[in-house]
């Protein structure tokens, strides 16, 4: 129970070894907002995850380092890990301020898969890979996320506040990886290609089976009910957030040039798990409906 | 038809998805025939029957006991321990195996290999330890891969190129069973769609109906001036509900063994894709403008709506498939419907009541219309692009 406890603890910035000072929340604290429990509850879920997905960002950097072929580019990287670690932070303040718990670990098992997979591209020494994985898909799904909860008018004035300031690293970090992988595409298209197959098909059923208000474990962490999460509280809903982040995750691939006839197939894949393949007439599948596991509600649409 | 007399069952594999489920439906009430069901998990057996009841009554019949008390369910084994089901095959006294169970996900390359050809590997295995009279195997009429010519009801030889790794193990199955020893049937259906009666449509959102549900998705979110398509005009080779059932349960009682059916519509009257998207742009998007493309190469995606280039993106492979030119020999079903079957045909009017049913059912489109009615087109502009042929071709269409 104490090792809870302080999980949901947001750390004093003099633990971390980080001196950069936290921005100001606004003032008011939760009465401010004006909002009500299930909005809390929603904010604990998504911040946590948020804070998980910074904590793998993290270690992906501080992983890639040894990889970056300049030392200015070393240097960036190690750059990027620091803001990763001034973002979960702002984010654990934001819990303080609006008092709800935040989890400051990774909870959920698909930042695990993720790692592990980088962990792999690291290896086999693929930079491409590397940079696919955390530069274009990571960022570009935190980016969907941010954006989301940076409108002032479905939060409240201190989460987007936090979700803006953070927003711009994540555009930052999509710019820099962008560049690097266009510069690797020139060097070798087909190599970059085919780390982009590799990676897509391992990590992005993870990013979007995330999508979701479903979990494994982080409800429990947090004390919370699944079922009472609901993402009407900021004006959205999942199918919404998974056609924004298909939307901002092909932008991204057709933005560093991927030739289409790449990424159209890969783009198909995704029709497997970003939500195309629901029940017509609710025709209940015979291994019946998927409960807090995105990978079980895959693996049941699989067959007929 | 009520109850059988019980002297022999067919096991049906996949029996709650959508293809099994019209053959359960049709063997029911059609043939004489108990049905044994192996299922993955242990189900409640009304769940497991809904969308068996839900296909007969829809057409009409009324689920009594006497079906319910001819469907068998059975707890599905690990496909290497299939042998585990013969105390119920002894029981039911199975001689006959309808093969129907498949994965359909094209990039789930282990998966497939898996349940598209290992388990009927090992499901032909147990076959013929059991000594069934035959083994009927539901294919796909794709599982040729991509061929130049007309294809054959034949085994396959390897193509140059296949459209996904779906086909490739459907045909790496059929080999299987042709070279398995027991007599066969293979069915080979082309893109099964809802009933050219109704509209009905109780399978998952594949083939014409992931391009439906795609455009409701992302399309059907604000109203589009101009819409930009990939639309050769080439046929597109859908059969009905409908049709499905009548011509399995026509081969399953009257082809000789060893038999392959290339199960598809009249050719000649076949919507294409462009009437495909036509049909919708008219009965739904009304966008001012639609730009039809031969191929996906020439749509321009870094700079079109990013909604319509995901859906172009997510459809993409289909739209390759729907794209090539394919022919089918139908050598078997000519003969078929010389003994009496009848197959409807695909036609942009039958095509049209399904899915004028899918637009009424959805609460997406329905509000997309009401909401965007200021919007819809009164006449859309259909435009073709050829970027070989210079500048493009149009021609305005009345909506109303």
């Amino acid at each position: 129970m104490e090792q809870e406890q302080n999980l949901l603890q947001p750390p004093a910035v003099a633990e971390t070894g980080i001196t950069q000072e936290v921005s100001n929340p606004v003032d008011g604290g939760r009465a401010s907002s004006q909002r009500e429990e299930g909005y809390f509850n929603l904010l604990s879920y998504i911040v946590s995850n948020a804070i998980a997905g910074e904590v793998m960002a993290i270690e992906n950097y501080s992983e890639m380092v040894h990889l970056m072929p300049t030392t200015e580019a070393k240097i960036e990287a190690v750059y990027q890990a620091n803001e990763e670690c001034k973002h979960i932070l702002l984010l654990s303040k934001l819990g303080t301020n609006l008092d709800f718990g935040v989890a400051r670990r990774i909870v959920e098992p698909q930042w695990n898969n993720i790692r592990k997979h980088f962990s792999a591209a690291v290896t086999r020494k693929n930079l491409a890979a590397c940079l696919i994985i955390q530069d274009l898909m990571t960022e570009t799904m935190a980016i969907m996320l941010y954006t989301t909860l940076a409108r002032e008018s479905d939060t409240d004035a201190q989460t987007a506040a936090v979700a803006t300031n953070i927003l711009a690293d994540e555009l930052e970090h999509l710019e820099i990886g962008t560049k690097r992988i266009q510069a690797l595409l020139a060097e070798d298209a087909e190599a970059v290609n085919d780390a982009l197959v590799w990676a897509h098909h391992r990590v992005m059923p993870e990013l979007f089976g995330m999508i979701s208000t479903s979990c494994f474990f982080l409800c429990d962490e947090l004390a919370l009910d699944c079922a009472s999460l609901c993402l009407g509280s900021i004006k959205t809903d999942i199918d919404t957030l998974k056609v924004e982040a298909l939307q901002r995750y092909i932008q991204t691939l057709d933005g560093v040039g991927f030739d289409p006839a790449v990424t159209n197939p890969l783009i198909a894949s995704m029709s497997a798990y970003e939500g195309m393949n629901r029940m017509v007439l609710g025709m209940a599948d015979s291994a019946g409906a998927a409960c807090c596991s995105p990978q079980a509600a895959t693996d049941n649409s699989k067959c007929c | 038809m009520g109850r059988s007399n019980g002297s022999r069952s067919v096991l049906l594999t996949g029996g709650t998805g959508y293809l099994g489920g019209l053959i359960a439906a049709t063997l029911l009430t059609e043939a004489d025939v108990d049905l044994v069901l192996p299922v993955r998990r242990s189900n409640d057996l009304e769940s497991l029957l809904l969308p068996i009841r839900a296909e007969i009554e829809v057409q009409g019949g009324s689920f009594d006991s006497g079906y319910q008390e001819r469907i068998h369910s059975i707890e599905l084994p690990q496909f290497d321990a299939l042998h585990e089901l013969d105390q119920a095959v002894r029981e039911f006294n199975v001689d006959e195996i309808v093969h129907c169970a498949g994965c359909l996900d094209y990039f789930d390359r282990s998966t497939l290999e898996a349940v598209n050809v290992d388990f009927t590997r090992h499901l032909l295995a147990q076959g013929k330890r059991w000594g069934v009279r035959r083994f009927t195997y539901i294919s796909t009429a794709f599982s040729s891969g991509y061929l130049d010519n007309v294809v054959p009801e034949q085994l396959h030889g390897e193509p140059a190129k296949d459209p996904t790794y779906y086909t490739q193990s459907k045909r790496e199955a059929e080999r299987l069973v042709a070279d398995s020893g027991l007599p066969f049937l293979i069915v080979r259906p082309s893109i099964v769609i809802g009933s050219s009666r109704d509209g009905h449509y109780s399978g998952k959102q594949y083939g014409l109906y992931q391009l439906w549900a795609g455009m409701e998705r992302l399309l059907c979110r604000t109203w589009h001036r101009d819409i930009h398509a990939l639309a050769p005009e080439q046929p597109v080779s859908m059969l009905h509900q409908d049709g499905f059932q009548n011509a399995f349960l026509a081969a399953f009682r009257m082809l000789p063994d060893n038999s392959i059916l290339n199960l598809v519509p009249e050719h000649d009257l076949l919507p294409d894709l462009r009437s495909l998207w036509e049909l919708w742009a008219t009965e739904c998007l009304r966008p001012q403008c639609v730009y039809y493309y031969h191929k996906m190469s020439d749509i321009p995606v870094r700079t079109i709506n990013s909604l319509q280039r995901a859906l172009l993106g997510l459809a993409s492979v289909n739209l390759e498939i729907a794209s090539h030119p394919w022919r089918f020999e139908t050598t078997n079903l000519a003969w078929l419907r010389d003994r009496g079957l009848e197959v409807a045909n695909t036609t942009v009017s039958s095509v049209r009541v399904c899915q004028r049913r899918f637009i009424e059912e959805s609460d997406v489109i329905q509000k997309f219309m009401i909401q965007n009615a200021h919007h819809l087109a009164e006449r859309i502009q259909f435009i073709a692009v050829s970027h070989a042929e210079g500048s493009p071709a149009a021609a305005a269409v009345a909506v109303d």
